[in-house]
């Protein structure tokens, strides 16, 4: 009985009541390293989230004469300018995450109550409003004509007009191509990170590169965990047939190296976004969680309480979702961890190898050009980004499976 | 966790440092080892060059002996295979170019020139002359091995020299050529296990003959055999009469410029390779095209030519031989390596160690190693040799003109006034490319000089929109148009060719320019043969291309309305215009050089005026050499590089 989990609702005799999610935290915030990790994924996500505040051709506040204008905030949502859905995604939770994040820590902090207990129904709602947005955005976008808001300005003073404004830390979107002056240009006063040879700057791409990295990196794995739940709940319940088909299927998959799989389907789609790159990762990397919670599943249908759950009558899908599902999510998530990392890993890989998204700033389209132009500038800031990346999600996956492990337990 | 003791980290460390010890060890011996083989390899390289010096000498030897009479069993062929009397008196020798310079007469004749395979460094799909369509096969290989009939002479691009043909006599209307090739022209052995009795047949002596060449004219012509990109040009050949061996007459249907070209151009093939099996049974009649494609030696290649074909192994590298028997001028370089790399930054270290003779310096690298070196870098000092040389190319888009966007003349010019090209040339290529209005070489006296380039001019370009009806009515700010009562808008997709980094650069500054104008362009970074297909299926919008050109650049395959329909034709964009037809079909007919040149400007300006595609410019290409590379001279025509008077410095 050493580590099988109570269902939830079990009370534990001796001390007062704690879920396991709890009593995981609890060990994970032990290990500094992977506490460490998760304040710099916080710190990575709060640079994807406020990318425009970073860098930006929008000023946040322009008066030319009597003429008041708030560029920033009404092109935030602008699908001219933001041509990737990602980033009209980043851009609205630029609002929501604040509030997400009020909610949660007012309610730990102020109230008590155990995150583990209402996380689950308040993440499910601020994903549904994001995603709500999102689509919503995708049939009914905002569009606006272009306006290069820094020549206006220098227009402006050069005519002795009255002008004030507020701009972003950088006035450089990731799009302003410039040729003037010779490019790829070292890192200096204007260029941060030097320039790309379109002339674009460097500071702006890798900001608004996390965006795309860490969406990559979670969309892809949600898929396939996604897929390899429900076909490793299949297999490992019913069993019999079910298991048959689908554990060939698994072996079958698992036969292929997955990044050939994955540089072949590539090659096949004509038109690719960066969705796409998701979806392919998505759909070829599913066997190793499948074969996962196969396993959980195959451990967990003959327990006291699943069975006594299948003796009350209950439909196979409650059995399923609410009794053995929860049981068997602990190694999917660990697993699910380490599958960002190399998610982004791959995703940066197909980039380098020029087969990725052209007009989304990817990290290995920089990495790219770095390697194509010799200069190491444009190599070491994308590189040294996706060593940091990929590491500190290994961080935190290992410090989750160390949380998780019963026997590690102190 | 236990604290450990002292001894145990200080035998942890020390257990540490002799790994790194060991390690370092270890690589020190595998890079002492590499050099030794590398020496080896050298050393091997001069043993094999002083053998086959000592073989040449006594062959010369030989023929010295056989000249001054002593043995002169061969008389009464060589009679027989004298020289031949013309079947047209009086009508005087086309091949009256002068072929290029001989290399010295000191100059080394051994020497091994290595070489990166075709543009890209990739395996050919195979080494049948016939079957490849690649400009690879026919630049690297197919003109060493197996050249054709005559060559364009570098010092004069307008006269042809002969290579296989002694005298070619063309009658006054352009239709009927008489071919008189050279005595003595022997066949290659082919290459093949001479130990197993099953190639027993294929030991023999072969000399080409005039039937080699009316092979090549059938098999062209079969249907059965998959040379239809050959098949266009010479479809037009009404017939084709074998005289004797040596003496075979063309004829083609209607007098055409271009059947110069093609006659002179043609190359003959072994029908006594090609026509057998294995074994040396011959393929019966009624399948022998097919054979032909899947025949057994198209992984090896054969010809007549003064190298011989050595061996390929498939990712490594295609090895040639020169062939001492060759009748025309020898070259000096003895053996020919094409290194099969295709990254360029591996082609480049190769270069710097010395194993490459000869290297094309992509964009990043010239900048890399000439524009931003020191002057003491090897690129600058003069230690290596540095050419460049204007390539016969050039690059475009191409508008779809039977697409909605782009019928109209005014939203074609309008997207070449949004393309910074000056700058692109300037900072992108790095002045590696000349700005091109037109489709003729830039270089030519056919390209007009006079017109003027439309300028980089975003109001201009969103005037011109206007103009044409496009403007932003719904608030978007992208521009929207009225067409067939549905509101369009301005958005298109455009297929770029994805493995040149210097295309996608300038696409992507097209794109962001585009949307400063409320033009939306997404750019979908394509493979070669995804795009080759989509732009054959019509199934495009614009597209980035390249063109080569040969060097009359005559303009009906791509510009003749005739071709517009015409599935898989080169005219995809769909260019229909009169009086361009009549230009074109004019120029067929028109030998006059002056008469051409006039109806050459005239095609320009309509092109200029049409903008069909918006053209982009000219490359120039750098090649830098090792200095023991001599000679070293290039075309001004395709291919630019060839190596038959260079010779490697010993």
């Amino acid at each position: 009985m050493s580590d099988v989990v109570m269902p939830q609702s079990t009370v534990l005799e001796d001390e007062q009541k704690i879920s396991y999610w709890t009593l995981v935290w609890q060990q994970f915030s032990k290990n500094k390293l992977a506490i460490f990790g998760l304040w710099c994924i916080l710190v990575l996500l709060a640079i994807a989230i406020y990318a425009p505040v970073l860098a930006s051709s929008k000023p946040f506040y322009v008066r030319i004469g009597a003429q008041v204008h708030y560029p920033f905030f009404s092109s935030l949502f602008d699908r001219n300018l933001y041509e990737n859905g990602v980033d009209l995604f980043f851009n609205l939770q630029m609002f929501l995450f604040p509030i997400l994040l009020i909610m949660i820590f007012g309610r730990v902090l102020l109230f008590g109550h155990d995150f583990f207990e209402f996380g689950g129904r308040l993440m499910l709602a601020y994903g549904i409003v994001s995603v709500g947005f999102f689509f919503y955005h995708q049939f009914y976008p905002h569009q606006e004509t272009y306006k290069d808001w820094v020549s206006t300005v220098v227009e402006a003073r050069k005519q002795g007009e009255f002008v004030e404004s507020y701009w972003p830390l950088r006035d450089l979107s990731y799009r302003d191509t410039n040729l003037e002056g010779g490019h790829p240009q070292a890192p200096g006063q204007r260029h941060m990170l030097g320039t790309d040879k379109e002339g674009r700057d460097i500071f702006a791409r890798m900001v608004y590169g996390t965006r795309i990295s860490l969406t990559i990196g979670i969309i892809a794995v949600s898929i396939y965990i996604f897929i390899g739940i429900v076909l490793g709940a299949l297999a490992g319940f019913f069993g019999g047939a079910w298991d048959l088909v689908i554990s060939r299927a698994i072996e079958i998959m698992l036969c292929f190296p997955t990044f050939f799989l994955i540089l072949t389907l590539s090659a096949l789609i004509e038109n690719k976004s960066i969705f796409h790159v998701m979806l392919i990762i998505g759909f070829t990397r599913w066997p190793e969680v499948a074969r996962l919670v196969r396993a959980e599943f195959l451990k967990l249908k003959n327990m006291d309480y699943v069975q006594a759950a299948i003796a009350l009558g209950f439909s196979r899908g409650r059995v399923i979702f609410y009794h053995v599902l929860p049981n068997a999510l602990g190694p999917v998530i660990v697993t699910a961890i380490f599958g960002i990392a190399s998610s982004i890993l791959i995703e940066s890989s197909l980039s380098f190898l020029g087969l990725g998204d052209l007009s989304a700033p990817s990290w290995g389209e920089i990495l790219s050009q770095g390697r194509q132009e010799f200069k190491l500038w444009l190599i070491l800031a994308p590189g040294m980004a996706i060593f940091f990346l990929v590491s500190v999600f290994n961080l935190v996956g290992e410090g989750l499976q160390d949380a998780m492990d019963p026997k590690l337990r102190r | 966790m236990k604290k450990e003791s002292l001894s145990t980290v200080a035998l942890r460390v020390v257990l540490a440092l002799g790994c790194l010890g060991f390690l370092s060890l270890l690589t020190l011996q595998i890079n002492n080892m590499e050099s030794r083989m590398v020496q080896l390899g050298i050393q091997n390289d001069q043993i094999q060059g002083n053998l086959s010096k000592l073989q040449l000498s006594l062959r010369q030897m030989e023929d010295r002996i056989r000249a001054s009479g002593v043995e002169a069993r061969d008389g009464t062929q060589t009679a027989a295979r004298g020289a031949i009397v013309s079947l047209n008196p009086g009508s005087p020798n086309f091949l009256d170019g002068l072929p290029p310079e001989p290399a010295p007469a000191d100059a080394n004749m051994e020497g091994h020139y290595h070489k990166v395979y075709g543009f890209v460094g990739a395996d050919p799909k195979g080494m049948n002359f016939l079957l490849e369509n690649a400009a690879d096969v026919s630049e690297d290989i197919r003109e060493y091995v197996n050249p054709s009939l005559g060559l364009r002479s570098s010092r004069d691009p307008s006269r042809f020299y002969g290579v296989l043909a002694d005298r070619i006599e063309i009658t006054d209307d352009f239709r009927e050529y008489t071919i008189y090739l050279k005595d003595g022209l022997k066949w290659h052995k082919p290459v093949v296990d001479y130990s197993n009795p099953r190639y027993e047949w294929l030991k023999k002596d072969q000399f080409v003959t005039a039937d080699d060449f009316k092979y090549t004219i059938d098999l062209i012509m079969d249907p059965m055999v998959q040379a239809s990109h050959l098949a266009n040009y010479y479809q037009d050949i009404e017939y084709v009469k074998v005289v004797n061996d040596r003496v075979f007459i063309i004829r083609w249907k209607k007098k055409t410029y271009q059947s110069v070209n093609f006659t002179i151009g043609l190359w003959p093939t072994p029908k006594w390779l090609y026509a057998n099996d294995e074994d040396g049974r011959a393929f019966p009649k009624e399948t022998a095209g097919l054979k032909f494609n899947e025949h057994w030696y198209n992984n090896r290649a054969i010809g007549c030519g003064p190298y011989a074909f050595v061996r390929w192994e498939p990712g490594v590298a295609i090895v040639l031989q020169r062939f001492d028997e060759w009748i025309g001028e020898l070259p000096p370089i003895k053996n020919i390596t094409y290194h099969l790399i295709q990254d360029k930054n591996q082609q480049l270290l190769r270069f710097q160690s010395g194993v490459l003779d000869i290297h094309e310096l992509p964009v990043s690298q010239y900048r890399e190693k000439i524009l931003d070196s020191l002057e003491s870098s090897p690129y600058r000092n003069g230690d290596y040799q540095v050419n460049s040389v204007n390539e016969m190319v050039y690059r475009y888009i191409g508008w779809n003109m039977d697409h909605y966007l782009f019928e109209d003349k005014r939203v074609r010019t309008a997207m070449t006034h949004a393309m910074n090209r000056k700058q692109i040339i300037k900072n992108v290529l790095h002045d590696l490319a000349t700005l091109t209005t037109g489709n003729f070489f830039r270089f030519s006296p056919a390209y007009d000089n006079t017109i003027v380039a439309h300028d980089y001019d975003l109001g201009k370009a969103a005037r011109l929109l206007d103009e044409a009806g496009w403007k932003d009515t719904d608030g978007d700010g992208v521009r929207d148009k009225m067409i067939n009562g549905e509101l369009k808008r301005f958005e298109f997709p455009m297929l770029v060719y994805g493995h040149r980094p210097e295309i996608r650069s300038w696409a992507t500054i097209f794109k962001e320019d585009l949307y400063k104008i409320g033009v939306v362009c997404n750019l979908q970074a394509t493979e070669w043969s995804v795009m080759l297909k989509k732009m054959e299926e019509r199934e495009f919008v614009s597209f980035t291309g390249g063109w080569g050109l040969d060097f009359d650049g005559d303009p009906y395959q791509i510009w003749h309305s005739s071709q517009a329909d015409l599935p898989k034709s080169s005219n995809r964009i769909g260019f229909r215009n009169k009086e361009a037809d009549q230009i074109i079909e004019l120029l067929r007919e028109t030998f006059d050089p002056e008469e051409r040149i006039r109806l050459q400007h005239k095609f320009h300006k309509i092109l200029h005026e049409e903008q069909p595609y918006l053209f982009m410019y000219s490359e120039k290409s750098v090649y830098v050499n090792q200095p023991r590379l001599k000679n070293v001279n290039f075309q001004p025509f395709r291919p630019h590089v060839k190596t038959l008077n260079w010779y490697l410095q010993p």
